[in-house]
């Protein structure tokens, strides 16, 4: 919308030059002198905030394929390229969170990314998994600028998404324009983790994952 | 004069708390999911049950279920057949050996 309200300015102080220009012409092929044939004018612009300056384009989805639970122990699952979901349509694996920061200035105070992990639900409801946690590390970042900006939440080298609100991604001021951040380097960089006796029985299993992406650095509780 | 400064402060107050944005903010949510065939589960955590093997136990028999008591009895059939045979066969040899000896005597 300020786009094209740019434009249209810029279109009538364009027409505007055009039209001077061909008041001259004019003036000089009819001969007549003008008094005085210098003038100031102005000219200006003005830039505004996005409507939506600070958004998450892109978060990525997960499917660990078909297992055979070792109920007794921890395990630890890698991910699938897709697989069905319990709720609605197949899940297909994606490994990026894209966030895009296009504030202006001193707006621009950096951010951070969290995520909340909810119940595994079966297609029979009653099963549910709730202690289970999606590992991430070793994300590869890429960004219009330098990357140095940004880093993975928690430790540092890993961030376990639990039921709990955990940080993923911090950013500071410096990341302005597109961050990814891609949990594809190697096939651990993603794991589902479910601790002994978590499953209740044998299904198909379906949870989401809430991601919050908020300007400026993490609260400090 | 000092209504004027509290009117002041009260208007900077509030300019400052209507212009103070709440911090951007923008969620999204995507799905995790995984297929469970099946599932071992754990041992039992409680008491060990107690070791009822004869060695560990001497001196202490175990009750035969209803199911083997029940063919106990065919058993010892069988095995009344096998002594009764046995015992048949060793007199018709007695018999046949103490016939020969006879035939010899002159």
């Amino acid at each position: 919308m300020m786009k094209k309200m740019n434009l249209g300015f810029v279109t009538l102080l364009a027409l505007g030059t055009i039209g001077a220009v061909s008041a001259v012409a004019i003036t000089d092929t009819n001969k007549v002198q003008a008094a005085d044939d210098t003038g100031a004018s102005q000219a200006g612009v003005e830039f505004t905030q996005q409507i939506d300056p600070l958004t998450i384009t892109e978060v990525p989805s997960f499917h660990f394929g078909s297992q055979n639970v070792d109920n007794s122990k921890e395990m630890r699952y890698q991910t699938a390229d897709s697989g069905a979901g319990s709720v609605t349509d197949p899940i297909t694996t994606s490994k990026k969170i894209i966030v895009s920061d296009q504030r202006l200035g001193t707006n621009a105070n950096g951010w951070h990314v969290q995520a909340t992990l909810g119940d595994f639900t079966g297609i029979t409801p009653t099963n549910k998994i709730t202690t289970a946690k999606v590992a991430l590390s070793n994300p590869g970042f890429t960004h219009t600028g330098s990357s140095t900006g940004v880093n993975l939440g928690g430790d540092g080298s890993t961030v376990e998404i639990s039921s709990a609100v955990n940080t993923v991604l911090e950013a500071d001021a410096t990341m302005i324009g597109e961050t990814t951040a891609d949990f594809s380097t190697s096939a651990d960089d993603v794991a589902l983790v479910i601790p002994a006796g978590a499953v209740p029985d044998a299904d198909t299993y379906e949870a989401n994952i809430d991601w919050t992406l908020t300007a400026g650095p993490v609260a400090t509780p | 004069m000092i209504g004027r400064m509290i009117i002041s402060i009260f208007a900077l107050l509030l300019s400052f708390i209507s212009f103070r944005d709440p911090p951007l903010q923008a969620q999204q949510t995507s799905r995790v999911g995984i297929e469970i065939t099946g599932i071992h589960f754990p041992e039992p955590t409680g008491p060990s049950v107690p070791d009822s093997s004869i060695e560990n136990n001497p001196g202490y028999y175990l009750q035969p279920s209803a199911q083997i008591q029940s063919r106990l009895p065919q058993l010892n059939e069988v095995d009344r057949t096998a002594y009764v045979t046995g015992f048949g066969l060793l007199i018709s040899s007695m018999s046949l050996l103490l016939m020969k000896r006879l035939k010899e005597v002159p």
